[in-house]
């Protein structure tokens, strides 16, 4: 069995309103019984009575034995939401009828599931606040079969947590060491590398020659042409950003993200972290976890 | 419990549709049927309009009538109810009151609350049907209709709709597992020996009984009602049809034509004279009357406790019959009264409002004939024998001298008739002499064990006072037709509706025509099959109450019964019965996953043509295997592999992948090459 599973230990039960009312309406029936000293009458509320008690045991059934947990979830910006799954598993003979499911910041869903099946249930917040965020405890509930029994679990907090990346900063230069002319980023050029002019980004050109100056004025990517080239490197410094420390967290984002877009080898150096710099596809994410977490 | 973070969705109904709407009209029709024919007939024209008029408001999402309206509505559906009933209490105008605002409340489904309410109402219409009857059919109907109103709730409260057939379906099996629930309530739940608040006064209305006066020929059709008046069980042997007369009322006073128990308070238990052996036991099961009238076997001998003595050594109940009752009864059939009053001798020869002389003249001359009272009671016998007098069911009216008419001119009577005429002849020569009004005979029910005696067995004759014997029964009736007193009432109408006269008809030919054809006769048969189910059903169904209650409790070993034992008991087996039926629900089952037993079968088939699995072997590796060795196999394979990795590794599940895996596997065929 995978994560939190519905059991006796964490489900309760209550008659709903439906089922006050029904046991008000039992009661007059047995009235009427006794009255009229009625044998009819008297089996008419013993078989209501007893069918309105087993359903108890359906209603508990329905819910006992599903598991629940959540999928894998992928990181997201703050700001943006998040997306992750919730897996109901169901490894019992049983078909499970007409199951509530309640997420906070989600609307509610009723579903229906069978035997040997799982359900899943796509689910999104809002997140605002870098760093891990703990996905919202679940609460199941039905009311199968009569609607006069309502059981549900305690809220499961499954233990899953979704990283949640810093909100990137308005666009801001690169520190102004790797934009002066005096600093090359193709410094060791060959001599017959020749920047040979800009053409329109094309799928598959390499990252490395955008033109990110076209770029950050607005005006679209542009490759740069050359006849082969080196990597530049650049190293983000706690010191390059101002503000305080969110504001720095901000733009530090915003300018991984620009340098991995770019295809730039590029690394962070914060007070106590420093990355080294790299051009590999786990780079990024990298450096985007140890802001998110910092 | 409820955290107060989320948002309970208990609290979000769902909104019931038209589909929801028309299986509740259904389920109100269904419960409403059984009170169908006792109802007012505008109340189906109400359901009409009001049915019509929510779908309209369900359908085309219509305005609800206001509340205004609404009001309006109710006070003249009440005021219609008072003029149809007189009254608005009382069973017959509270069920027809229910029914009616169950009605309008179909004006203002809303929520689904107003669902639930309708059917919870219904639920309570259902069991109003049982104050009426309980046969058999109503109680099959109530298993029907509670597995069809938990159907409809069901339905109701389910957001992904299953077709209203597989709600039944569960809906019974959850009926039937509460059933024996259901059963321990019903044997052990402590039961009132009366009632809580009384009945209302129309509690029993309908029920009819034997009347205790007798005016013959004020009424010119026999009542031939086939309904039971009372079913007996013997403990020993059972009496013959000629000694079965059941005694209800002793009738002595002749007035204005009309026989009535005499008005003086000076009922006595007679002494009676007779043999130890002759003593027969039964016990009486009597339907309702609504009369106190208990008709004893012939003459009774003790009293029980709960009745009291009637006129001329009659029993009857100390208060009116208002339930089916069984009593437990001895009575003798040969017997000689011991002394009688001079007060009693005396009333039963008043012939004070006898008219007409020609009749006292014919009594005169009779009796002159006769040199004994005996002789004398035979010549009147022979004088209904011997001058054409015919047993009618539809005799002539007989006017003003209905006695002299009778004897004299019509001739044409059923029982009462020659009961009457013959007490007064009688009466007439100086001979005391009574008449008994009750039951004759009655229909063995060879497969209940019981005997069962109709409303149409109902019985009149005479008790002439003999001084040596007492009270003796002479039966006029069967100087006339004899066949009435062997044959039983049922006879007599066949024999006359085919043309049959009564009186001197032998034996053979009686037989030929009773015995009639085999249709007839296993219609009889299923008819008293039909009558045992029943008897049964009553006896333990729906007279079940605190004495079978404490006899079963007796029979299981609990010697003394009183309520906290009966509800310990129940609790116990309750407790058991749940605890089993929550084994059975909560036991999981070892699942066997179909992929997997598909597998098998294809490995298994494999092992037929010589190629074994081992056990490390994956389903790729063996498949590679297996096209190695049988390269011919490799389009059979291919599929089967194909849907089983596709299933179990790739996680990809559904019934169309399963169904595509089964196919493979049953096209699989391999056959062996040598």
């Amino acid at each position: 069995m995978e994560g939190y599973c519905l059991s006796r230990k964490n489900l309760y039960m209550l008659p709903t309103r439906h089922g006050i009312l029904f046991s008000f309406v039992l009661l007059a029936m047995l009235l009427v019984a006794v009255n009229y000293n009625n044998s009819l009458a008297y089996i008419m509320s013993f078989t209501l009575f007893s069918t309105v008690s087993v359903s108890m045991l359906y209603t508990h059934r329905n819910l006992e034995g599903i598991c629940l947990s959540y999928g894998e979830c992928r990181p997201v910006f703050a700001g943006k939401k998040l997306s992750y799954t919730l897996i109901l598993s169901n490894h019992t003979a049983r078909d499970r009828y007409d199951i509530g499911i309640d997420i906070k910041d989600n609307q509610s869903r009723r579903r229906d599931f069978t035997a040997n099946e799982s359900l899943n249930i796509e689910c999104n917040t809002l997140v605002k606040i870098r760093g891990w965020y703990t996905l919202p405890p679940v609460q199941v509930n039905t009311r199968f079969p009569l609607g006069l029994f309502f059981s549900w679990c305690r809220p499961a907090e499954l233990g899953r947590k979704g990283l949640v990346y810093p909100r990137p900063a308005e666009w801001q230069e690169f520190p102004t060491r790797y934009t002066e002319n005096s600093f090359k980023p193709m410094q060791s050029r060959n001599s017959n590398d020749d920047y040979s002019g800009l053409r329109q980004y094309r799928k598959g050109d390499s990252p490395q020659h955008i033109d990110w100056k076209t770029y950050a004025r607005g005006k679209g990517l542009y490759s740069k042409e050359f006849l082969g080239g080196d990597m530049p490197q650049m190293v983000f410094n706690w010191d390059d950003t101002r503000g305080d420390r969110e504001q720095r967290i901000s733009l530090l984002t915003r300018w991984v993200i620009e340098a991995g877009a770019l295809g730039i080898r590029f690394g962070i150096d914060l007070p106590g972290v420093q990355v080294q710099p790299s051009n590999d596809e786990r780079q990024i994410e990298k450096c985007l976890k140890i802001l998110a977490l910092y | 419990m409820l955290s107060k973070k989320f948002h309970i969705s208990a609290g979000q109904e769902i909104q019931p549709d038209k589909q929801a709407l028309i299986a509740l009209m259904c389920a109100f029709l269904l419960a409403v049927s059984p009170h169908v024919t006792r109802l007012p007939i505008w109340l189906a024209a109400l359901a009409i309009i009001v049915f019509s008029w929510s779908y309209k408001i369900v359908t085309v999402k219509g305005r609800q009538p206001g509340s205004i309206l609404r009001i309006i509505f109710l006070f003249t559906v009440i005021l219609f109810l008072f003029k149809h009933y007189h009254t608005l209490l009382g069973r017959d105008a509270g069920v027809a009151m229910l029914i009616a605002l169950t009605l309008l409340k179909f004006l203002e489904l809303k929520s689904q609350r107003d669902f639930m309410l309708v059917v919870f109402l219904c639920m309570f219409i259902v069991l109003t049907s049982f104050l009426y009857s309980q046969s058999i059919w109503l109680g099959i109907y109530l298993l029907a209709i509670v597995i069809i109103l938990f159907a409809v709730m069901m339905y109701l409260n389910h957001r992904v709709r299953h077709d209203l057939f597989s709600m039944l379906k569960r809906a019974a099996s959850l009926v039937m597992m509460g059933l024996p629930i259901a059963v321990l309530l019903f044997v052990l739940f402590p039961r009132l020996p009366g009632g809580l608040f009384g009945l209302p006064g129309d509690s029993h209305s309908g029920l009819t009984g034997m009347s205790d006066t007798m005016k013959p020929g004020s009424i010119n059709e026999l009542n031939l009602s086939e309904n039971v008046a009372f079913r007996v069980e013997f403990s020993a042997s059972v009496p013959a049809a000629k000694q079965r007369y059941w005694r209800g009322l002793v009738l002595e006073q002749y007035q204005m034509g009309t026989w009535k128990e005499h008005g003086e308070d000076d009922v006595i238990e007679n002494q009676i004279r007779y043999s130890p052996d002759d003593v027969v036991e039964y016990s009486i099961l009597q339907e309702a009357s609504n009369k106190k009238w208990i008709f004893a076997l012939d003459i009774p001998l003790a009293r029980p406790a709960d009745l009291v003595w009637g006129r001329g050594q009659t029993l009857r109940s100390i208060g009116t019959l208002r339930e089916r009752k069984e009593q437990k009864l001895q009575s003798v059939t040969d017997y000689e009264f011991v002394g009688v009053t001079e007060k009693e001798r005396q009333r039963n020869l008043d012939t004070s409002s006898v008219t007409g002389e020609r009749v006292k003249q014919l009594a005169r001359e009779l009796y002159s004939n006769s040199s004994s009272n005996n002789e004398y009671i035979n010549s009147v016998l022979s004088f209904y024998r011997n001058n054409n007098f015919i047993y009618s069911l539809q005799p002539p009216l007989l006017g003003e001298h209905p006695l002299e008419t009778f004897m004299l001119d019509t001739r044409k009577g059923y029982c009462e008739h020659y009961a009457s005429s013959f007490t007064m002849m009688m009466r007439l020569a100086g001979i005391p002499a009574r008449v008994v009004i009750g039951y004759q005979g009655g229909e063995w029910n060879e497969q209940g064990g019981y005997m069962i005696v109709r409303q149409s067995d109902a019985h009149a004759w005479s008790e002439v006072w003999n001084e040596k014997r007492g009270w003796i029964r002479v039966d006029p009736t069967s100087a006339v037709a004899p066949e009435r007193i062997e044959y039983g009432l049922s006879a007599i109408r066949q024999l006359v509706e085919q043309g049959r006269e009564l009186g001197n008809l032998t034996g053979d030919q009686l037989q030929s025509v009773l015995s009639a054809s085999l249709l007839n006769k296993t219609i009889k048969d299923l008819r008293l099959f039909w009558d045992g189910v029943n008897t049964r059903w009553y006896k333990w169904v729906i007279d079940y109450g605190a004495e079978n209650q404490s006899g079963l409790l007796k029979w299981i070993g609990f010697t003394q019964t009183n309520w906290s034992k009966l509800v310990y008991l129940l609790v116990a087996l309750v407790s058991v019965v749940v605890s089993l039926q929550a084994w059975f629900l909560f036991h999981r089952k070892k699942i066997v996953d179909p992929a997997v037993m598909q597998y098998q079968k294809f490995c298994h088939r494999l092992s037929r043509i010589g190629i074994v699995r081992s056990p490390s072997e994956g389903p790729a590796e063996l498949a590679r295997r297996v096209i190695e060795l049988r390269p011919d196999l490799q389009q059979m394979v291919r599929p089967v592999m194909e849907a089983y990795i596709a299933i179990q590794y790739a996680g990809k599940t559904g019934l169309d992948r399963q169904q595509k895996l089964r196919q493979a596997v049953d096209n699989f065929r391999p056959k062996r090459i040598n």
